[in-house]
């Protein structure tokens, strides 16, 4: 389909080339300063980054960023040391008012609405369109969002060795104050949009046109949070052993906005010891309250273990030191708890044990029909609410062999949560009369490897270079939800992966009306899917999972990946050649699955766009080459809309995430200027990445595709040390 | 050493200042002890359990929501996405089934009533009456489940589930169901004042829970439930368990119905009476009782949704009022069907011997409430006369037109472009049925006498309409006919039919509700050249109803959930 060939009267716009840049730029600037006397150490450092964005309108698209460091490390006594460390930025950004909460109105517009209804620009040069179609007009004559983000970070901490009392004690504390606020103020400008009659020659506008003027603050966001801890280390060797302990109990309370405070408060315990650098051994104990759960379940037991074995220090091992230079086998088990808990638009749920009753519904009585406001009773509680529980198991070894000419690592894990807080109400029927709140039911497993493998090599004393590569399976299960009895196995989430779609199988298109005669009952009312009115040939044919004769409901099983990739690998290949280095990672994942819909599926989906897949719509002439399904046009006759196999997209992808060239300028040219080391560099980010999903990047998207992309950048840069 | 003191009293003083530090959690408003020992918090719960009572202009889907009588034969709303869509294909998963909305209602009365001895009521008059209308309205939204389903799972005050309990019932048998809301309707009966006073206007009263009690016997004694066993009916005539007087259910529907009709007040007089204000016109009153309340001498209302007037905008008239022109959604139009049940003014059905009807002139000499009911070709509407012709001007070219539009219940100042409001209100018991229930409950148990008669003509009569031809009415069967299609015109668009066209299926007269339901719509096309208008019928649509859609499918996601529920047949 050519673009641009456009006139008045049959526009052909491609929004995205109107509204979305190519290529836009960004700086940054970086300085640390670093240096002390042996009792007091400094660390400093400032940067600033400036980013432009992708919408064609500049002075509405940008982002800068100003940060800071500072810590300082004080040896005050023989045994008393200090730090301190403060940090603050502030981020500063300009965007369209229209995209302050997403980028609805201008990119995903711009990839899903046709540019055939309207022109941009009217004979008289007003903008052409009925409403808020004009895209254009919507960047161009946006108003700006200014947002403020400013944050403090700051730490203040206290060591004492205790030797007088036992060698290798140190008490300590430490006292941290962080602190954001973001404020975000925005402008509006409305402008009108116009459809010209051409036959009239008459002009009627849609909208309304105004001033730009203030519209106050979007976003108003503030929170601090305190943090102290303080408790007693212990590190001392004394002949093969060395002994390390860890007794801390530490208090964290977070003020967000106006909401009541968060607040945890817990012990924590580690013991660790090592015979001859051969043996370890390591004890972790975690005792963990939260403001979150009633006074009886406050607490948590978390206790951790790890063991590992030096193998190659071993006095039998030492004739092939000189090949094996490192084998070590460790295992460990551990349990953690978590006590936040957020519903599926990510707001935190809290209290889940108070009962409440609120303010609502009511009714009306009375010849002054006066409107008697009810009192309801909010969600049922759960008063037994209390910590999620993980418990991780793993095993695994590590290798070097030639010393470091090749290594080798392997790791095994098991991950068992259980007490879940899950939605129950797939198993409450209706007659119960009220909401429950979440309760800790559901319970999930995790089980995998991962395995590392690396080979370095130094060719000469101008060459080396290294090659590692990674690779990890990891398989999730849902062990228990609440899943409501009467469904039948394949068709309830447990038992399969977190995310596993339940759909219906696709089979491919029909191809004759003789082939729906013989095929099990697609068309809907009673017996097959409802809302289905009529199968035709290059309609979807789905299976007929349960043997029964007609598609319905009980056809649909889980089936595909989960939405958690299965499934990751990577490659880091880089070296040195005189005074260039070179760099790249090469990333990627597969097995995972997620559902296409709307925009980027469906044809005219919301009076919306067609993808070329579309123009290959199903016809007896190319029936099997067909890319899509027979057309409809715009009612909800068909069957392509039901969550089938045939809306599936894959995860897979590989993509080249870095690669990075630099060149060290040589050492004495340097020291001429007093510098102590210079490097310049060339490097890309997200340089490539080739997916099974031409349209989308299976990491950044939602089932309407509307993420914005990410980018893809391309580095210049300088390091300077003096 | 030193040191150590204040090391280890440092961490003493950690552990012990410890615990208040979690104890965030917010300062709960009102919790259960606040709502129930407090009158005024007890009342406002109260008053919240009436919002569970639903006005049924817009029953049905959330896109120009439209009544029920739409997927009954009375109206069309024939638009791809109306909640009508799916009863007209014959797919009943979860519409209307409204299990939530009622059970959730159906929990506030238990609560309320599982606290009601901890309520520090002003007086004992007060408490009765409080007491007495949760009791009524308990009664109302559970009759308004089994006439859905049948017998469902009843919960009591003491069965307010919590997590952790056993959550599966299965369903009570239809027996059971009424014995419970009968008794509910006893105590509130009891307990119900038979007035209000005026600054309680809304809330039931003693009349109200009459009204219920006949109407649920006189489902109850239809042929739907009464022969049917078990979850789904009486299980045959009298065993003499419920009242144990040797009445037939229908003699007993009958003097429930009368029952209402005498009511007296405390001073003698009574308390319902049909809406007649002597105008020359008499179907003027037909056509103000909907928009009168009490307070403006309309006695005839039992119980209603009491609300403050509504303007256009609100989907109650937007929905119901024409298009094109007149701004409505137009969604509500009177098929060519219902039209050909209203009489001529003899009294006479159109296809019978001598009736005078015009096929060519098609809307004179009717039914005196036909004009009042429906909007036909040539009707005065809003100052503009009403034009269906398909060259006219006033309607979008396409949009699909029955050649009607509904008068009934619709208010002709509320105008688009006004801020004109009318009192709106949606009737559930009006005097009319309980003289309706009677004759009919009367005529199934002794035929049709005098007193059947009686009870039908007063109810024509208010509208100016002839009695009912005596000639054509000598038998049981005769008269069953003529007061079903007595209750489809007085009692249209007020969700009657839906529901009795299924009650009184499996009966003598067959699958009613699948012959009305289940049927090529029609409509009347109209074409007009110069002054001359011609009529032409046209079948536009079969709707499917099978006669297992009696009874509401339960929702899938339902059965599921609760394995110990039985689906109805057929589903």
């Amino acid at each position: 389909m050519a673009h641009g060939r456009f006139t008045l009267d049959t526009p052909d716009i491609d929004w995205i080339d109107k509204v979305m840049k190519k290529y836009s730029s960004q700086q940054q600037y970086n300085i640390n300063v670093s240096g002390g006397t042996k009792t007091i150490r400094y660390f400093v450092s400032g940067g600033f980054l400036n980013q432009n964005g992708f919408y064609k309108n500049d002075d509405l698209t940008r982002y800068s960023r100003f940060n800071f460091r500072s810590n300082l490390d004080a040896d005050i006594s023989q045994n008393l040391s200090a730090s301190l460390s403060i940090g603050a930025r502030v981020e500063k950004l300009n965007s369209p008012n229209n995209t302050i909460w997403s980028s609805w109105d201008v990119y995903r517009a711009a990839f899903s609405y046709s540019g055939r209804a309207y022109p941009i620009y009217n004979p008289d040069g007003s903008y052409g369109g009925n409403g808020s179609v004009n895209i254009v007009r919507a960047l161009n004559e946006a108003a700006i969002y200014k947002d403020v983000t400013s944050t403090l970070e700051s730490s203040f901490g206290l060591t004492e060795k205790l030797d007088f009392i036992t060698k290798g004690l140190t008490a300590r504390a430490k006292i941290s104050f962080d602190t954001q606020g973001e404020v975000g103020r925005s402008w509006t400008h409305e402008t009108a949009e116009y459809v010209y009659d051409m036959a009239t020659d008459t002009y009627t506008q849609y909208g309304e046109n105004r001033p730009l003027t203030y519209s106050g603050v979007a976003k108003n966001y503030n929170w601090y949070k305190i943090y102290m801890e303080g408790g007693l280390s212990y590190d001392h060797s004394f002949g093969k052993h060395t002994v390390t302990g860890l007794l801390l109990g530490n208090r964290n309370e977070l003020i967000k906005n106006n909401e009541v405070a968060y607040a945890d408060q817990g012990l924590v315990g580690r013991v660790t010891y090592d015979y001859d650098r051969r043996y370890f051994g390591e004890v972790n104990v975690g005792y963990n309250g939260s403001e979150n759960f009633p006074k009886e379940s406050r607490y948590g037991f978390f206790p951790a273990f790890a063991a590992g074995w030096l193998i190659s220090e071993e006095p039998f091992m030492k004739p092939l030191s000189k090949v094996v230079s490192k084998l070590k086998l460790r295992a460990s088990l551990g349990w953690v708890g978590n006590d936040k808990y957020t519903d599926s638009d990510n707001n935190p749920v809290r209290f889940l044990y108070l009962q409440e009753y609120l303010s609502g519904g009511g009714a009306t009585f009375g010849v002054g029909n006066n409107y008697y406001t009810g009192i309801q009773q909010g969600a049922i509680a759960n008063k037994d609410v209390s910590w999620e529980v993980a418990r991780k198991e793993n095993i695994g070894f590590e290798t070097d062999f030639f010393n470091g000419l090749f290594s080798l690592n392997f790791d095994y894990f098991y991950e068992y949560r259980n007490k879940i807080l899950t939605d129950i109400s797939a198993i409450k029927p209706e007659y119960v009369g009220a909401d429950f709140k979440v309760a800790n039911i559901g319970e999930t497993q995790n089980q995998g490897f991962e395995v590392e493998l690396k080979h370095e090599k130094k060719i000469s004393d101008s060459f080396s270079y290294y090659v590692n590569g990674n690779f990890t399976f990891n398989r999730n299960k849902i062990l228990k939800k609440a899943d409501a009895e009467g469904l039948l196995p394949y068709q309830k989430e447990e038992g399969y992966a977190i995310g596993t779609p339940r759909m219906w199988k696709c089979l491919g298109y029909f191809s004759s009306y003789e082939e729906i005669q013989n095929s099990p009952t697609q068309i809907g009312t009673n017996g097959g899917l409802s809302g289905n009115v009529e199968v035709v040939p290059g309609d979807l044919k789905f299976e007929d999972f349960n043997n029964d004769g007609v598609i319905d409901e009980a056809d649909a099983y889980r089936q595909g990946y989960g939405t958690v990739p299965e499934i990751q690998y990577g490659l880091t290949i880089g070296g040195t050649w005189k005074s260039f280095d070179f760099s790249m990672l090469v990333q990627g994942s597969t097995h995972a699955l997620f559902m296409k819909q709307w925009e980027i599926m469906w044809a005219f989906s919301n009076n919306s766009n067609v993808f070329d897949k579309h123009n290959y719509y199903w016809a007896p002439e190319i029936a099997d080459n067909a890319q899509f399904t027979r057309f409809y046009g715009k009612t909800w006759k068909n069957n392509e809309r039901y969550y089938s196999t045939y809306e599936a997209g894959s995860g897979t992808y590989v993509r080249i995430k870095n690669l990075e060239v630099g060149y060290t300028l040589p050492q004495n040219l340097m020291r001429k200027i007093s510098v102590s080391g210079a490097r310049v560099y060339l490097s890309s980010n997200n340089l490539y990445m080739w997916s099974v999903e031409k349209y989308l990047d299976p990491d950044n998207r939602d089932v309407r595709g509307g993420k914005m992309p990410a980018t893809r950048a391309f580095n210049l840069g300088l390091n300077i040390s003096f | 050493m030193k040191n150590i003191k204040y090391i280890i009293i440092f961490l003493a003083l950690g552990l012990v200042a410890c615990d208040d530090f979690l104890d965030r959690a917010p300062d709960v408003n009102l919790d259960e002890e606040k709502v129930f020992t407090n009158f005024v918090n007890a009342q406002a719960f109260q008053a919240d359990i009436y919002s569970g009572l639903q006005n049924r202009f817009n029953a049905l889907g959330s896109y120009q929501p439209v009544p029920l009588s739409s997927a009954a034969d009375e109206s069309e709303s024939y638009m791809g996405y109306h909640g009508t869509k799916g009863f007209n294909m014959g797919t009943y998963d979860g519409l209307d089934a409204n299990i939530s909305h009622y059970y959730t209602a159906i929990r506030k009365a238990n609560l309320f009533l599982k606290n009601v001895e901890r309520i520090p009521f002003p007086d004992e008059g007060t408490k009765n009456q409080m007491v007495g209308e949760v009791f009524f309205l308990r009664a109302f939204f559970y009759t308004e489940i089994i006439k859905r389903f049948g017998g469902m799972p009843i919960l009591t005050e003491e069965d307010l589930l919590v997590p952790g309990d056993d959550l599966m019932r299965s369903r009570d048998t239809y027996r059971d169901c009424f014995a419970f809301i009968m008794d509910d309707l006893k105590k509130a009966i009891d307990l119900l004042p038979v007035t209000l006073n005026t600054n309680e206007y809304g809330r039931t009263t003693k009349g109200a829970a009459m009204a219920l009690k006949a109407r649920l016997l006189l489902f109850s004694a239809s042929p739907l439930f009464s022969k049917q066993t078990g979850i789904w009916g009486m299980n045959g005539d009298i065993d003499n368990w419920y009242e144990n007087d040797g009445k037939s259910w229908w003699l007993k529907a009958a003097e429930a119905a009368k029952a209402v009709i005498d009511l007296r007040d405390n001073d003698g007089n009574l308390v319902y009476e049909l809406y007649q204000t002597g105008a020359t016109n008499k179907a003027d009153d037909y056509e103000n009782l909907f928009f009168k309340r009490r307070e403006h001498g309309n006695k005839e209302i039992i119980f209603y949704k009491h609300e403050a007037p509504v303007g256009f905008d609100d989907d109650q008239i937007k929905v119901w009022m024409p298009s094109g022109e007149f701004g409505g959604d137009g969604a509500v139009q009177p098929t060519q069907n219902f039209v050909d049940l209203f009489e001529m003014a003899n009294g006479k059905y159109i296809n019978e011997a001598g009736s005078g009807y015009d096929e060519s002139n098609p809307y004179i000499n009717r039914d005196p409430r036909f004009y009042k009911i429906i909007l036909y070709q040539g009707s005065k509407w809003q100052g503009a006369t009403l034009n269906m012709a398909t060259t006219s001007t006033q309607f979008p070219s396409g949009t699909f037109l029955t050649g009607y539009f509904v008068r009934k219940y619709v208010p002709e100042e509320v105008k688009k472009n006004s801020s004109t409001t009318a009192y709106h209100n949606w009737i559930y018991f009006r005097l009319a049925e309980m003289y309706l229930n009677y004759a009919e409950a009367m005529n199934e148990a002794e035929g049709p006498t005098q007193r059947v008669r009686d009870a039908v003509n007063t109810v024509r009569a208010r509208s100016g309409v002839v009695n009912l031809p005596e000639a054509l009415t000598t038998d049981k069967k005769s008269m069953r006919e003529r007061i079903q299609n007595e209750r489809a015109i007085e009692l249209c668009f007020e969700e009657h039919r839906w529901w009795d066209a299924r009650r009184w299926s499996t009966g003598d007269e067959g699958e009613l509700a699948t012959k009305w339901f289940g049927r090529p719509m029609e409509r009347m096309v109209i074409t007009s050249n110069g002054s001359k208008v011609t009529y032409s019928r046209e079948s536009y649509y079969t709707r499917i109803f099978q006669p297992n859609n009696n009874l509401y499918q339960i929702p899938l996601a339902e059965m599921y959930k609760n394995t110990l529920l039985v689906q109805n047949p057929g589903y």
